[in-house]
């Protein structure tokens, strides 16, 4: 559309009262509903088999164990990045100028942590566990991977912000919408992390 | 409406505890105690979960509804 | 042709390009985001695939009720094709037809319409939602003829069958099967966020929660129940085609998988998805009721709450189709009380139409015999359901035609009633032309009638105990009775007849479109907002100074106070 059809707005409409909640964020959050489900299930599923497990070893004989510690590590790197992203959008809420250093920073530790999380696989695949090797290794890089999936999306998203707010265009609904994802990915991961690795 | 809810509780509780007799059968005693309550817990857990999502939602979106409907009224 | 306020606020917050006036036939009919027209595309892609798969249904019924013979149009029909046939007809009808028409078609035609705004929240997720549903029809279809044939284990894709070419035979066909589902269900959570959000952030000044009419509702009460459970399936289905390409053992039990699993993450999803299309059927035909019986709706926020109840125990019903399956029997007697329980709510949306009805006066249009035609229909399939829900009577039911014969007896109702009750419904407003009725009156009988033909001798053959997953009965000697071949014979003769009258309603949708009378702004005299437009509505459905206001409820109808018996609710006063 171009800008001239938009100006001449001649009838007034009678006013529509303010959305509780802005429509992208509405959207986005549904569709986290949604992710929600999606994550319940895997978990389900990996609770069920695990309870099934042949003399009740899990990890099963042979298999490698996870690397709980390095991971516990890693998570903080996440859990810290959600946090900035908190002080992001009380920033942008005083100065949209002020919000890009917290945005970067929280997207540099969300990159660190999907990084080392690509690292702890490899090293995990040449020790032998695949998702072929077993149910273990199935669920682990199922559940996992599912995570990662979802944190580079919601990083590219980020990064998208990070532009748009470098360009000086980033609206508050956008940030909200991005964070809310990003959020979503955080808060998610210490319960697969409970859920696979302890 | 508490009434109705609590009889409809126990109304379960009651029928649950019903099929005894079928503890002869087979299927269910082959699995572990562990993989019978593993069932349990995560279908109480997928079922709970969306409705607590969608009342919480709810409950949210109602609190923001009225609250708006409220501030403009004290403004006038 | 002016933009709208509220799309000019859209297009500054989504930067969504909406100028598609004076543009090619492409961008306008194909690329559109205008929510009509992406009703449209999925009604006639829904309307597609439903005579696909009532050919698979005409294909696979000739088999059965005469073995063996060459069936006209297909030829001989092997057991690997039979499986498939069925398989895909249950897919289709279920994900590519009651969908996309009740919930996709309908939705997005008559939510923006009906709450008086000029188009979805979303047009560009929209559109996309579209697109992916439409690539994965196409991949539906392709994975009927690549190499081992379609995929022919069953709709519900049960593992270990389904797990492993080795077992299924058609490796590349289940896959493909499988990826076509997950895609249907991507587009229908696009599709689904556009609703939701649509009816919570668009709705005309003036509409309350309350004011809403019960179709859009019951659209996005069943949306939400959609996304709700869609997650636990998709889940199992990123699990079984790992299990199908990467060779993992997630449903393999000698690997330490267990193929239980699969049954519950799909019922998770499968039983609210039957409310998921019923819930739209609802709202369509309590519509159609209250406008030609002159009434208002009884009891509009029983009908809500009703609802809402129903979603609320939709997801505590699930292992009712696994009472065989080695689940625990208490838990299945859990199910047993809440299956029945179940009933109730549903029972209560039958008896509030009755009593919308009671003392109406009613005009027996084509759309209201639709609607009174669900009413009767759905009832024996609800009913029969109850036989099913107590796990002791389902030890000997289940797997029987007596199972088929109850959801024919729910679906049909839903997806082809329901459609064909909204499509001559709401034809004036999208085409802006009439209906002829006497077609109309003949293309209903000559359906209702053979429907109750092809399934009533089913439900005595489940009785029988005869089981549904048999390509064919002459290689069971011991439950091959001539009594049943008669009865089979009955049904597949009721389907073509039942498929040839269908022929009398496309030649009227053509008919009456090309020259039927001119309908105008509200033919039938109906309070809700579409009917206040053109028919059929411009780009952005009202001019922007007559975009609507709203003063009163949906079913206004034979106020005391009033000349007319109807009072839309845009007028002031
Ligand atoms: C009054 C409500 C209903 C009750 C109590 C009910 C109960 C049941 C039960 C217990 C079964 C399992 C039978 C078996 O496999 O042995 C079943 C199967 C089925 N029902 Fe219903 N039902 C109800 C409504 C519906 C509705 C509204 C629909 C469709 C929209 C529906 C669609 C189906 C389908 C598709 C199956 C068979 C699935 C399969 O095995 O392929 N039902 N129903
Ligand atoms: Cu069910």
């Amino acid at each position: 559309m171009s800008a001239e059809s938009a100006t001449p707005l001649t009838a007034p409409r009678p006013a529509k009262p303010k959305p509780a909640i802005p429509s992208g964020v509405l959207g986005v959050l549904i569709f986290i509903f949604t992710e929600i489900m999606f994550f319940s299930g895997l978990i389900s599923a990996h609770t069920i088999v695990k309870s099934q497990a042949a003399g009740q070893m899990w990890p099963p004989y042979g298999q490698p164990r996870l690397p709980v510690g390095e991971t516990a590590l890693n998570s903080l790197a996440l859990l810290v990045s959600g946090i900035v992203l908190v002080f992001t959008w009380f920033a942008f809420k005083r100065d949209p100028e002020r919000a890009r250093i917290p945005l970067l920073l929280s997207i540099v530790l969300g990159s660190v942590f999907v990084g080392f999380q690509g690292v702890e696989w490899v090293a995990l695949l040449s020790e032998g566990l695949t998702m072929q090797s077993s149910a273990y290794g199935g669920f682990f890089y199922l559940i996992v991977g599912s995570h990662a999936i979802h944190a580079v999306g919601a990083l590219i998203a980020l990064i998208w912000a990070y532009d748009r707010s470098s360009k000086g265009l980033l609206t508050s609904t956008q940030l909200g919408t991005v964070s809310a994802f990003w959020y979503f990915v955080v808060l998610v991961w210490p319960v697969l992390y409970w859920q696979v690795y302890l | 409406m508490m009434r109705v809810g609590m009889s409809t509780l126990l109304a379960f509780l009651a029928l649950s505890a019903l099929p005894e007799a079928l503890w002869a059968c087979p299927v269910c005693f082959d699995s572990s105690d562990e993989n019978r309550q593993a069932f349990l817990a995560t279908t109480i857990f997928l079922s709970i979960l969306p409705l607590g999502m969608v009342a919480g939602a709810g409950i949210y979106i109602r609190k923001r509804v009225r609250g708006s409907r409220k501030n403009p009224a004290n403004t006038k | 042709m002016a933009e709208t306020l509220a799309e000019v606020q859209k297009q500054e917050v989504h930067g969504h390009d909406h100028d598609h006036h004076d543009q090619g036939f492409v961008s306008k009919y194909i690329f559109s985001t205008d929510h009509k027209i992406i009703a449209m595309q999925y009604l006639f892609t829904g309307m597609l695939m439903g005579v696909i798969g009532g050919y698979m249904a005409y294909v696979f019924r000739m088999q059965l009720a005469f073995p063996g013979i060459s069936v006209p149009g297909f030829g001989q029909v092997s057991p690997g094709e039979y499986n498939s046939l069925i398989t895909n007809h249950g897919s289709i009808m279920i994900f590519w037809v009651a969908m996309p028409v009740l919930i996709a078609a309908f939705g997005n035609y008559l939510i923006p319409l009906m709450i008086g705004a000029d188009d979805m929240v979303f047009p560009r997720i929209n559109r996309l939602s579209f697109q992916v549903f439409f690539i994965s029809s196409v991949v539906l279809l392709l994975s009927l003829f690549v190499e081992g044939g379609g995929f022919g284990g069953a709709w519900t894709s049960y593992p270990p069958l389904s797990a492993s070419g080795d077992y299924n035979l058609t490796q590349l066909g289940a896959s493909l099967w499988l990826i076509a589902v997950a895609l249907e269900f991507v587009a229908f959570l696009l599709g689904g966020i556009n609703f939701i959000t649509t009816l919570m952030n668009s709705r005309a000044p003036g509409m309350k929660a309350y004011d809403i009419p019960m179709v859009c509702w019951m659209i996005v009460i069943a949306s939400i129940l959609f996304m709700l459970s869609v997650g636990p399936l998709l889940a199992g289905a990123v699990m079984l085609l790992f299990d199908q390409t990467l060779n993992t053992g997630f449903y393999d039990p000698a690997r330490g998988g267990d193929p239980i699993l699969w049954q519950h993450l799909f019922w998770f999803f499968g039983h609210p998805e039957v409310y998921v299309v019923l819930l739209p059927a609802i709202g369509i035909t309590v519509d159609v009721m209250a406008t030609f019986s002159r009434k208002k709706l009884f009891g509009y926020k029983l009908v809500l709450y009703t609802a809402v109840a129903t979603g609320v125990l939709s997801f505590f019903v699930w292992a009712h189709h696994q009472f065989i399956a080695g689940i625990d029997p208490r838990m299945a007697n859990v199910f047993t009380v809440t299956t029945l329980l179940i009933s109730v709510p549903i029972a209560e949306m039958l008896f509030v139409m009755i009593a919308t009805l009671y003392g109406g006066s009613i005009t027996l249009t084509t759309p209201m015999l639709w609607a009174l035609a669900f009413l009767a229909e759905f009832l024996i399939g609800g009913v029969t359901g109850i036989f099913l829900g107590a796990s002791g009577a389902d030890i000997y039911f289940h797997d029987t035609y007596f199972v088929l014969a109850h959801f024919h007896y729910t679906f049909f109702p839903i997806a082809i009633i329901g459609t064909f009750c909204a499509f001559t419904y709401w034809f004036p407003k999208m085409f802006g032309k009439m209906m002829n009725e006497t077609l109309g009156k003949i293309h209903f009988w000559g359906t209702i009638i053979p429907f109750n033909f092809i399934f009533i001798p089913l439900f005595v053959l489940g009785m029988g105990g005869q089981h549904r997953r048999i390509y064919n009965f002459e290689h069971f000697p011991e439950i091959a009775g001539p009594e049943y071949f008669q009865l089979r014979q009955i049904a597949t003769i009721a389907l073509l007849i039942m498929l040839a009258f269908q022929v009398v309603f496309f030649f009227n949708v053509v008919m009456s479109w090309w020259k039927g009378e001119k309908a105008g702004k509200n033919p039938w005299k109906a309070n809700t907002l579409e009917w206040t437009t053109e028919s059929p509505p411009p780009h952005g459905n009202w001019p922007v100074e007559e975009l609507p206001t709203v003063y009163r409820g949906p079913y206004e109808y034979g106020h005391p106070d009033r000349e007319e018996d109807y009072w839309p609710q845009n007028l002031p006063g």
